[in-house]
């Protein structure tokens, strides 16, 4: 990612395959408009990539709208969290980033949320490309002139400069949480974001630091009865005051903040009744809900737990209205998943811009994108070697019996650590940003750039 | 018996990673350690259950001598102070009972030692095993459970828990060498007991497993299961002080899982005995009717 002298200073602990574990993406979020794209590591770096814009002259040869080739380079790069640690509880706090989120564009600067276990921090994004020259008391080097010398006065101008990139942090949301904060959202009224740990959401107003207002608790009063714990949470994109939450054990609570302050009550409960058939000892474990996303229209939820991935609609509560595989063949595997931890591992997943394809990824450096309206999913690699700059993602199919193709990957042949967990989707294009370990892909779709539809 | 083996592997890889994650940076995951925990209780309830149904198929003579045998080194004893099941060796041979008979709740090889009359005790544990509940005039533990035999699934819940590993102080009243160790082992007031004699009893197992017979181990509650030859260490790291942090660090919270599984859930057990113990468990009957209906 660009950062050698750092990764050198941060967490040597453990190497493996060359990658320093420092270096693995945590996160990845498009802004708003699309035009940056934000990636927070394990080492608590946050690295900020901007779409290049071509020159008119190469727009039209080309015959793209926008100007906009494509290419994302490193706008900025900062350290946004460092390791901390709890004397009360003698706990290490990570440094690693768990969410990124853009806030909506008010003025020249951008802004960004970035989190880690315990502390949301809001980041002001600012360029300079102009500074004040001829100023009457200073010198070009900033000493200060003995006024003697001044003979005449000058009215500084601005002249410009090499673009520079400056991140600001403008405010610290500390002391919230006691658990670890695993979402944050922000609110389309632009003012309040949420933050959600394990058992507690709390909303945020972004000007203020000190006081945070808990709308969700689901700390029992006895802690040996625990039940359940909050997985993921994310504010309605059109209605500021409903929001949706889901939890260890596959259900989604939607709430409404209308309705009281506390919004334990949930306003609507959506949950999949389990099928006896298919247990067994990770049951539990494989239907928790790893993330959970509305839909860009307001009116679906995309949610993925260890398997597979859900749609469900608004409207009705009693189960999803489509269910996709993303790896049914890991199912007979899951006592070997649990021995190495990757069946805790949590999968991001993300709708396109007109809700009609949704991807999520897998093991293998594999993700898949699942096409709403037929209902047909493809599986596509992450993968250097056969990722050139250019090149068309040809599609992989997983071999778990049947006829074997060429090509084909056995199940047990796959990589369990490489992982694609995190991903984002271009908020109007068909651009996709893929964290493979401590790789970044930016794949774009040439055919039909635009999306198209609804 | 493949989910038995199953079980018990699975068992002893969700206490490693519940042990392991106290130790990993960033502190411990909620999450993961309530995930963990649900599978421990899972695979924990199939294991038992399978044992159970085991036991009722063999032999009863066998069945008696061998869990004899498995009493004494798997140091079973009564959570009311004032009995203690500890068979000492002698106790095979005929030496009089020291208290009145005494009820085991636990998942053990056996339910009751009535320590009136050897044979009387040798005839009815492997009675109780079946049934479960333990029968004893004088204690009554998780009366709930008292009922009818053909309730398996209630027995298991019943007797899931809690073993109570207490060292008693009429350990040493025992001749037997290792009743001796047992009371040197355990000291400490109750609740310290309660919430170490997972560790400790683990501990004294795992090195009397070897000499057991492969089956017979298998009989021994579930806690010593899970540090058998093959996770000695884990057993031997998780000495008193580590389990009673272990509690503290989860908040009491999963000191209710963990101290379930295992035996008790700490200082309640502690204040107020065996019986309330056998209610809080029977409070929870959503997870063991599942995991029956499961299985």
């Amino acid at each position: 990612m660009g950062e050698d002298t750092e990764s050198s200073k941060i967490n040597h602990s453990f190497l493996r395959d060359y990658v320093t574990e420092a270096d693995v993406i945590s996160t990845v979020e498009f802004n708003q408009t699309g035009h940056l794209l934000a990636t927070g590591d394990k080492g608590g770096r946050v690295v900020i990539f901007q779409r290049e814009t071509e020159s008119k002259g190469e727009a039209e040869d080309v015959g793209e709208a926008g100007g906009e080739s494509g290419e994302y380079n490193v706008y900025s790069t900062f350290q946004s969290h460092e390791p901390d640690f709890d004397y009360l509880k003698s706990l290490e706090i990570e440094e690693k980033i768990n969410k990124i989120r853009w806030l909506p564009q008010q003025n020249a600067a951008h802004f960004l949320l970035s989190t880690n276990d315990k502390t949301i921090k809001l980041w002001k994004v600012s360029e300079r490309d102009k500074r004040p020259e001829g100023y009457n008391l200073k010198d070009e080097e900033g000493r200060i002139k003995d006024i003697a010398t001044v003979t005449s006065l000058q009215v500084p101008v601005l002249k410009p400069t090499d673009l520079m990139v400056e991140v600001r942090p403008r405010r610290v949301f500390s002391n919230g949480h006691t658990y670890h904060v695993n979402s944050i959202s922000v609110n389309s009224d632009g003012e309040t974001y949420l933050s959600a740990d394990d058992l507690r959401i709390n909303m945020w107003n972004l000007g203020i630091t000190d006081r945070s207002f808990n709308i969700v608790d689901i700390k029992p009063a006895n802690m040996e009865e625990l039940t359940e714990v909050i997985t993921s949470a994310e504010f309605h994109p059109q209605h500021c005051h409903l929001f949706v939450y889901s939890s260890s054990k596959g259900t989604l609570r939607l709430c409404d903040m209308r309705a009281g302050a506390l919004c334990d009550r949930h306003t609507k409960l959506f949950e999949e009744p389990e099928d006896p058939g298919s247990r067994s000892f990770f049951s539990e474990i494989i239907s928790s809900v790893s993330d959970v996303k509305f839909s860009h229209s307001g009116r679906y939820l995309l949610t993925r737990d260890y398997l597979t991935t859900k749609v469900w609609d608004l409207h009705m509560e009693k189960g999803p209205v489509e269910t996709y595989q993303v790896h049914e063949y890991l199912r007979s595997k899951l006592c070997s998943l649990y021995e190495n931890d990757c069946i805790f591992d949590k999968f991001e997943c993300v709708w396109n811009s007109s809700d009609s394809v949704i991807m999520t990824g897998a093991y293998n450096s594999f993700f898949r994108m699942f096409d709403r309206e037929t209902g047909k999913g493809v599986t596509l690699e992450a993968w250097r070697e056969t990722s050139k700059p250019r090149a068309v993602l040809r599609t992989r199919r997983v071999y778990s019996g049947g006829k074997r193709r060429r090509g084909d990957v056995g199940v047990d042949s796959l990589d369990f650590t490489k992982k694609i967990l995190h991903m984002a989707w271009h908020p109007a294009e068909n651009i996709i940003a893929i964290a493979a370990t401590n790789n970044l892909y930016i794949f774009q779709d040439r055919v039909n750039p635009e999306t198209h539809g609804q | 018996m493949e989910y038995k083996i199953e079980a018990h592997r699975i068992m002893s890889m969700s206490l490693g990673k519940i042990y392991n994650s106290r130790i990993q940076r960033g502190g411990i995951k909620l999450h993961k350690n309530l995930l963990v925990s649900l599978v421990l209780r899972s695979a924990r309830h199939i294991y038992l259950s399978q044992y159970y149904s085991g036991m009722c198929l063999s032999t009863q003579q066998v069945v008696s001598q061998q869990e004899e045998r498995e009493w004494r080194e798997g140091e079973y004893m009564d959570l009311n102070q004032d009995k203690c099941i500890s068979i000492a060796p002698d106790h095979l041979t005929g030496a009089p009972a020291e208290d009145a008979p005494v009820q085991l709740k636990d998942n053990g090889p056996s339910a009751v030692a009535n320590e009136e009359s050897d044979d009387v005790d040798i005839d009815t544990i492997p009675q109780t095993n079946c049934t479960t509940k333990l029968e004893s005039p004088d204690l009554h533990y998780a009366s709930e459970g008292s009922e009818t035999p053909p309730e398996a699934s209630e027995n298991t819940d019943i007797t899931t828990d809690y073993v109570t590993v207490i060292s008693s102080k009429c350990n040493s009243d025992k001749e037997s060498p290792i009743d001796g160790q047992i009371s040197r082992t355990f000291l400490g007031d109750k609740s310290d007991i309660l919430q170490a004699h997972r560790s400790c009893a683990n501990r004294k197992r795992t090195s009397e497993n070897l000499e057991l017979q492969p089956t017979k181990r298998t009989k021994i509650s579930a806690q010593s299961a899970y540090f058998d030859a093959d996770s000695n260490e884990v057993c031997e790291e998780m000495d008193t002080g580590n389990v009673t942090s272990l509690i503290t660090i989860f908040g009491s919270s999963f000191s209710g899982l963990l101290s379930k599984d295992t035996a008790q859930s700490g200082s309640e057990a502690a204040d107020s005995g065996l019986g309330q113990v056998c209610d809080q468990m029977l409070k929870i009957p959503n997870p063991w009717t599942t995991a029956i209906v499961a299985f």
